[in-house]
Order: structure tokens, then sequence, then C-alpha cells
């Protein structure tokens, strides 16, 4: 058993976790952004993760349990618009009508929830991981 | 050296073996929660971890109860993994569970050292 590829199993959550606040914060700041780069409005975008074998010298049964985790992809959901009458607005169309995000707040505030949960699970695996390691380190006082 | 270094030690640091790898597997678990389509696994005995788990008594009168031959099984490992998605409750308190218990066998293993370390200074 060695501390550090615990270690690197708790880091690897804890970046997913913060890709997944990360894009949510995105998704909540351009909530409103009807004009980006690539023309258009802002396309809401969510994190895909994947688990992900780890290199080391386990035995086969342990190499097929340990798992860690990565981010895959972040996908753009290109339909995710969504066609608001506001004739006053600068980028509305002949019509009147301008394409906004369609972002659902109550969705990202609770994807935001449950990423910052994980976040403090991962947190909570690393401190029990330190705390066994400096216990091991104990016995030989 | 068998008579230091005995049963105890040697069953405490396979305990010890069993709970650090358990945790990596439960930190596994932890870590993907939020992964479609993963599996948790669980750590557990493969032979009877009862028998394996205790230490054989010493009979020193003919009506002492023997004890079971399999006293010092070897700890074997087995992973199983579970269908159903993670559950973050059972991980946590599986984590704390284990936390705790590795701390306490590392506790045992120190003062049995502790004890070996007193007989040694109080014999010179």
């Amino acid at each position: 058993m060695d501390f550090s590829t615990t270690f690197k199993i708790c880091g690897a959550g804890l970046a997913a976790a913060r890709a997944r606040l990360d894009v949510v914060t995105s998704n909540l700041a351009n909530v409103n952004t009807t004009k980006t780069e690539d023309g258009g409005p802002y396309k809401k975008k969510s994190v895909s993760l994947t688990s992900e074998p780890i290199e080391g010298k386990f035995n086969s049964v342990m190499a097929d349990a340990l798992k860690s985790v990565k981010v895959e992809a972040v996908t753009e959901d290109a339909n995710a618009v969504k066609m608001t009458y506001e004739p006053g607005h600068p980028d509305a169309n002949a019509d009147g009508f301008v394409a906004t995000p369609d972002i659902n707040l109550m969705m990202e505030m609770a994807n935001m929830i449950t990423a910052s949960r994980s976040f403090e699970a991962n947190v909570t695996a690393f401190d029990a991981t330190k705390n066994m390691a400096l216990k091991t380190l104990e016995m030989g006082r | 050296m068998k008579a230091l270094f005995d049963k105890t030690i040697h069953l405490l640091s396979n305990m010890v073996d069993y709970r650090a790898k358990r945790h990596m597997v439960v930190v596994s678990n932890i870590t993907n929660i939020d992964t479609v389509g993963y599996k948790p696994s669980e750590l557990t005995f493969r032979n009877e971890f009862e028998k394996a788990g205790k230490l054989a008594m010493t009979t020193t009168n003919p009506r002492h109860i023997p004890p079971s031959p399999n006293s010092e099984g070897s700890l074997d490992y087995e992973i199983k993994t579970s269908d159903e998605p993670v559950k973050i409750d059972t991980e946590m308190a599986n984590l704390a569970e284990n936390n705790l218990m590795y701390n306490t066998t590392v506790e045992m293993l120190a003062r049995k050292f502790r004890g070996l370390e007193t007989v040694l200074k109080e014999t010179k």
C-alpha cells in the first residue's frame, strides 16, 4: 500500500469536481450572453466524467477495483437556445426576437451543490488518508 | 524470531494491510461518485473472516475447548462489484469505519511493539 496512489485518486476526484464547478459557474455567468466569439448566443456546457484505471503494481484483483476519474469531455448543447421577444435588444432579429441561452438556473444550482458535495467527499477521503499515513508513522515511536 | 514476532503481530500486520487496501477501494468509489456507469467495488475476505481473524487460545487444561484448526488462515481478499450506483452515505460510513479500524489496528501493533521494548529494556 502506498498512500501516494490514494492521494492521486483523491486529487483526480477533486479536479473532476472542480471542473464540474467551473462549468456550472461558466453557465451561470453566461445566462444572458447573446453574443459569443463563434457568433450566436452562449451554449450551455456540461462535463462528462469517466473512470480510468490506475497505473501501478497491484495484483489483478485490486487493479480491477481501483479506478481514478478524469474529465472525458466538456460538451456544448447546441440546442439549448431559446428565442425571447425583446425588440429593443441590439441582437434582436427583424421580428424582435433575441436568441438567448436556454439555461435552467435551478438545474445549474442543483449541479453546483452536487459538485460541491462530491468535492467535500473527496476532501474527507483525502483527510482520512492523511490521518492513516500519520498514524502509520506513529507506529515507530 | 518467532518468539518475538508471534502470531499477533503477523495477524495485526495482515489486518493493517487489509484495511489499507480497503481504504483504497473505498476512496476509488468516492472519487467516481459522479462517473456515469461506474460500478462500486467492495473488498472482502475470501475465506471465513471470523476464523482467520481469531487468534487461537492456548489449551492448558484437557477440559479446554481446542481452538479451531483454521485459526491462522491466510487473509485472502476478494473484490465484489455491485451493479448499483455508488451510494455516498454508505461509502462515507465505510471510509470512517475503515479509518477507525486502521487506526485501532496500528495502535494495537504499536502497543505490541512497545510491550516488547519494555521487556527488552527491563531485562538489561
